[in-house]
């Protein structure tokens, strides 16, 4: 059946429609075309025409303008506008046209790096001498890569560990070096983005020492401040294209939320057997459907009561995920190309870049965690010429649930933030000493724009540095970048092994503060959608042995976590409340551990944790509630009301500042000693912070608004874990008491959205 | 600073290599060039020590005589280096044997050299020469220096240099914006690691310098700091707390190291002439099969042959000469060498393979379908012995048929052998 006219049956249907909490239509958009720049080099100008361009879309003939006259540029145009071709032509162009010139791409993955490497090909310019220069590039490529490579293709962490500290075998590429593509700059967040900004200073820090100074150009999904992220990273003003100009049929975003089944504790119906009713009218129907699952679990479970329920089907519907084999892969994106395959149900695999051709629905069988996922999961369907359609199918979890009311949050001005905080004191040093290894630093220079004599007298203190005439020079046999990682914390962290089938391989890393709450023996511990327990804990060789597992439950540490406040950096007093943004110090000290059954959250066991404390030095928000405001209450209901906010608000800030919510800590004090208040802390996990804290204070009101609509708007009578947690029947206490913090004047200087 | 006090209390020291006694004044060069009878070179602030060594006549290095350069011919360099073939003239003032001292064990930019040690031949007499960098301002005039000798016309000695130390010299070169060499004329570079891990294939647990001079060269050093500790030394003398001559003994190490690669080279030159002594004598102490493929590379087959007849008997020896005589058409005897790894215990491989290539041998150029057949018969058996009837990944090793290759190789010579019969031959 054609979309359109299905769309009216569903809306007409209100088994269906009765569920729908939002329905928008984006209007079927005609191109905004310019013309192709008159000094484009005759190459590019016949790779166009040989393809059929005549024309470009006005977003790329802006971008072609502006990269042209050396101005630093970031695009946020949607997914599917032709942004690649936006900074391709520019940097093309140059590359051609002057044959010193040199550019550097930097994508996020592997994958990603392979796919534009393919689409430069296309170009089919001989004088490219175009490379991918990653941790699979072979060592006689490399060396080609090094001698005569015009445009090397590569991911942060090998410029941070292979081409950075080599830099003098990379003077060809140094040396007239004029672009830095970075694609895909919004993942650049947390940890991740606050090292790239490093990683991005050492760059412009060698690139100046070979006099070049290269210009930026970067592509990001929407988000709230691509500006502010692209000066943080770069330490450049660019100029944001936003405005797309390629075509777009009509799109209908829906977001639906299953009924509930149990009004009384808030539950619905669950996210994975509504995706799969949903999804299922679609493929029946032979519209090409998509259903993104929140885990691999989740996807094979969709895929086997698809194939179930849709039996004349079945072989034309397919599940994607990481573990298949790269050729399994290939037959799938083929098939769904072809329209051989009907519906394919997918981790976020499919999310980023690789091609599939665009299909007819795109499902989330729950919410993907950011706006900017979530677009990309929906242009997954959506093509120039027809009607396509993205819906959402929301799940009991607490975000899910304030998206399912707020739809504005998705569609209306972009809210996320992505956040990085390259003064982190940790990733500072560790960086410092990369660049101090790359090249000596003089006692004057300034690094990244900041002043950093006093850790290059530090490190010189500890004779990782020697400084002799004012000039501080490397003094350590080591190769600094090979213990930075850039993805996760600093060298103090764990490694995570699987031992399972008697092979031992590193999976993944912790830093040292989370291993007490997430990796104790027995823990439970989710990775790549794969589940693995705990065995061993070793603190000497910091390394976590695991095993993969398939149980039905996941653990929650209870710990006990103590917080110092060591200084104020900011202070706001209202009638209702006080809120500062501190320095604190935290000492957490897990005791013991609960088995949490899946979906339904129910407890179904217990085990002791014997660990020592941990203490971090990090950034917190803080909140303190003046005596007014808790009137009435016995001392058990105020505890009870902060152990109920504490968990709202930190799932409201991890929508706003981008952040998985496992990102943020929170804890609560009754009578904390430096207020005198109850209190409440939400603080950035990583040690130093991330920047996290900062933003949450900036945008305090919002998060306490969001906070009480999720409590006012949640479904339930007196309280579920979609709002003040399980076991809590305080909703109304809550409610009433978020409005009386907001009512209490809290002032809106400050605030900036 | 608050945010480093932060840093310093919540995390380890950064640095795990003991103090190196920051604030100390270290010894002014002038006293330790005395001390070790150099001198300072030095051209306004910046100061280079030199040391130099005239080597004597008789100096022996473990059991090699270290004698003149003039004992190098071509014909015998380009048996290790097959680069040498391209040379003009190989005259003894053209030959540069290096070796650095670094601050690290990788090449990155951060990995500096302080020492290096040269030995070469001027006007017929050997001369070692090293240049220390006494503080790291110096460097350019330690370059400059050095850049002195490394000239275009010259034939580069090292061992691992190739990889390691020409790599480090020239990122230094290219930070303080000085020409290590002109572009696309770098000298040539014989490198002993790799001619050494061919000659003593066998004969060497691994290919370190100094696990190749001790087992090769018999030398033992009179004293020796280990190569990890180098940096630290280096490290606190410029800290200023250079202790009890441990300078002394990073220089001696350096001198050995260069005097081991003069010895390993004249050891190796040795081993691959052709003097008058006999093939037996010339394999001694080398691995005979790696010299026949050396002698083969630059096209010696003659030679070739000759060394690796003293080895017939064993098996690598005995594949390369099958090959060799079937390739110079001389059946009966390629038959023999095959013959040869048929007997004794082997992998099933080369069993195999043996097996194909007599049948071939008996097959196409001799006629005789019989006896062809049963060496492929004789390759099946063994192959299904093995267990392994069908190897999913195809092929074995090269040259190794799989079960499906000989299978159809035993059914052709059934067709054949039956046909010579219905026409009664
Ligand atoms: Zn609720």
């Amino acid at each position: 059946m054609e979309l359109g006219s299905f769309l009216d049956t569903l809306r007409s249907d209100g088994s269906f429609s009765g569920n729908v909490t939002y329905w928008g239509v984006q209007k079927k958009k005609g191109a905004a075309f310019r013309p192709v720049p008159a000094g484009i080099h005759p190459e590019l100008r016949a790779y166009l025409e040989k393809t059929g361009i005549t024309k470009l879309y006005a977003h790329q003939a802006e971008a072609y303008g502006h990269v042209n006259a050396g101005r630093d540029v970031v695009l946020t145009t949607p997914t599917a506008s032709g942004k690649s071709l936006a900074y391709n032509l520019p940097v093309l162009d140059c590359l051609l046209k002057d044959p010193d010139a040199k550019a550097v791409y930097l994508f996020p993955t592997k994958a990603l790096s392979q796919d534009q490497v393919k689409s430069l090909e296309d170009f089919s310019l001989p004088d490219l001498r175009l490379y991918i220069y990653d941790g699979d590039t072979p060592s006689s490529i490399r060396q080609a890569a090094r001698k005569s490579g015009r445009l090397i293709v590569t991911n942060p962490d090998m410029l941070h560990t292979g081409i950075l500290p080599n830099h003098p075998k990379w003077v060809k590429i140094f040396d007239g070096l004029k672009y830095i593509v970075i694609d895909e700059l919004h993942t650049y967040r947390g940890v991740f983005g606050s090292h790239l900004a490093h990683v991005i200073t050492r760059l412009k820090r060698i690139a100046g020492f070979y006099d070049s100074n290269p210009t930026f150009i970067a592509s990001s999904a929407t988000i709230a401040n691509p500006d502010d992220l692209f000066y943080r990273i770069t330490g450049k003003k660019p100029l944001v294209i936003e405005q797309s100009g390629a075509p777009a049929g009509e799109k209908h975003y829906i977001i639906y939320n299953p009924p509930l089944v149990n009004r009384e504790q808030g539950i619905r119906r669950g996210v994975v057997l509504e995706s799969v009713h949903v999804a299922r009218r679609f493929i029946e129907n032979d519209l090409t459907t998509i259903v993104f699952a929140r885990s691999r679990l989740n996807t094979e479970v969709i895929l086997s009561y698809l194939k179930q329920r849709i039996p004349k089907k079945k072989n034309r519907i397919s599940g994607y995920r990481g573990g298949y084999l790269p050729n399994e892969r290939r037959d799938i994106e083929r098939g769904l190309r072809d329209g051989d395959l009907l519906g394919v149900v997918s981790t976020n695999a499919l999310e980023l870049g690789i091609d599939i051709g665009s299909l007819d629905v795109s499902i989330m069988a729950g919410y993907p965690g950011t706006v900017s996922s979530f677009f990309q999961q929906a242009g997954r369907a959506g093509r120039t010429d027809r009607t396509s359609v993205s819906i959402l199918v929301a799940s009991n979890a607490p975000l899910d649930q304030y998206i399912a009311q707020h739809a504005e949050y998705l569609m209306g001005h972009a809210v996320e933030s992505a956040l990085v905080n390259p003064q982190n004191v940790y990733i500072l040093i560790d960086q410092v000493k990369c660049a101090a290894f790359e090249l000596p630093f003089k006692r004057s220079e300034t690094y990244g724009g900041e002043d950093i004599g006093d850790v290059l007298e530090y490190l010189d203190d500890k004779s990782v540095l020697h400084e002799e005439e004012e000039v501080y020079h490397w003094q350590d046999r080591s190769y600094p970048a090979e213990n930075v990682s850039l993805r996760s914390a600093d060298a103090g962290n764990f490694v995570i092994i699987d031992r399972t089938g008697g092979v031992r391989r590193v999976i993944g890393e912790m830093d040292r503060s989370s291993v007490p709450i997430l990796l104790h023996e027995n823990a439970i511990y989710i990775h790549g959608s794969a589940q693995y327990t705990v065995l061993e804990v070793d603190w000497d060789k910091l390394t976590v042995t695991t095993e993969r597992s398939n149980v039905n439950y996941y653990t929650d540490a209870e710990s006990k976590t103590d917080i110092k406040i060591l200084e104020k950096n900011s202070e706001e007093d209202t009638p209702s409340a006080r809120f500062m943004l501190c320095d604190v110090l935290v000492r957490t000290v897990a005791v013991k551990y609960k088995k949490i059954k899946f979906g339904t959250h129910e407890n179904v066991g217990f085990g002791d944790i014997n660990l020592p404390p941990t203490e971090i030095h990090t950034k917190s928000l803080v909140l303190s509630f003046k005596p007014a405001l808790l009137q009435g209450l016995t001392r058990d209901e105020c505890e009870e009301l902060l152990l109920s906010l504490s968990p709202i608000l930190k799932n409201i800030s991890s929508l706003f500042v981008m952040t998985d919510p496992r990102d943020i800590g929170v804890a609560e004090n009754l009578k904390e000693p430096h207020t005198g208040l109850p209190t409440l802390f939400l603080y950035d996990r990583y040690p130093g912070g991330v920047g996290l804290s900062d933003r949450l204070y900036e945008i305090k009101q919002r998060l306490l608004q969001a906070s009480l609509q999720r409590v006012q708007e949640c479904g339930c009578e007196n309280g579920c874990p979609s709002c003040v947690g399980p076991e809590r029947h305080n909703k109304k206490t809550t409610a009433r008491f978020l409005k009386d913090v907001l009512s209490g004047g809290i002032s809106l200087v400050g605030e900036k959205t | 600073m608050r945010r480093i006090e932060i840093y310093d209390k919540t995390r380890r020291s950064p640095a795990s290599s003991p103090s190196r006694g920051v604030g100390r004044r270290r010894e002014p060069i002038e006293r330790i060039a005395d001390r070790m009878g150099g001198r300072v070179l030095r051209d306004g602030e910046e100061a280079v020590m030199e040391i130099v060594m005239p080597v004597s006549e008789n100096t022996t290095h473990g059991t090699v005589d270290l004698c003149g350069l003039d004992v190098l011919e071509k014909r015998h360099l380009e048996v290790l280096f097959p680069d040498v073939e391209r040379l003009e003239d190989i005259e003894p003032g053209r030959f540069l044997f290096f070796d650095v001292e670094t601050t690290g064990l990788s090449q990155g930019a951060g990995t500096r050299f302080f020492l290096i040690g040269l030995l070469e031949s001027m006007e017929g007499e050997m001369r070692f020469v090293q240049y220390f960098l006494p503080n790291l301002g110096s460097e350019p005039l330690f370059l400059r220096i050095i850049a002195q000798r490394f000239g275009r016309r010259r034939i580069l000695v090292s061992y691992n240099g190739k990889c390691f130390d020409y790599n480090v010299m020239r990122n230094r070169f290219v930070m303080n914006g000085l020409e290590m060499e002109a572009e696309n004329a770098a000298p040539l570079h014989l490198d002993l690691l790799y001619s050494s891990r061919r000659l003593w294939k066998g004969f060497c647990p691994d290919f370190t310098l100094s696990t190749v001079e001790r087992l090769v060269l018999e030398y033992r050093r009179r004293r020796d700091i280990p190569g990890e500790l180098i940096p630290d030394v280096y490290f606190r003398y410029l800290g200023g707390s250079d202790e009890s001559g441990e300078l002394e003994s990073v220089l001696e190490h350096n001198r050995d190291d260069v005097f081991s690669l003069f010895a390993l080279l004249i050891r190796g030159v040795r081993a691959v002439g052709d003097g008058c002594e006999g093939e037996k004598e010339r394999i001694r102490g080398v691995n005979a099969v790696s010299l026949a493929d050396m002698l083969f590379r630059i096209g010696r087959t003659t030679e070739a042959k000759r060394v690796l007849l003293v080895r017939a008997e064993e098996a690598e020896a005995a594949v390369r000469l099958g090959l060799l005589c079937k390739r110079e058409r001389s059946f009966e005897e390629a038959l023999q060498h095959f013959g040869t790894l048929l007997r004794g215990a082997g992998p099933v491989s080369r069993y195999v393979f043996a097996c194909t290539e007599m049948a071939k041998i008996y097959e196409h150029a001799v006629g005789d379908f019989e006896t062809a057949l049963s060496y492929a018969e004789r390759a099946r058996d063994r192959l299904r012995r093995r267990g392994v009837l069908y190897p999913e990944n195809g092929r074995q090793g090269a040259g190794v048929e799989t079960m499906h290759e000989v299978e159809r190789r035993i059914t052709r010579l059934l067709g054949k052998c039956e046909r010579r019969k219905e026409r009664g031959v």
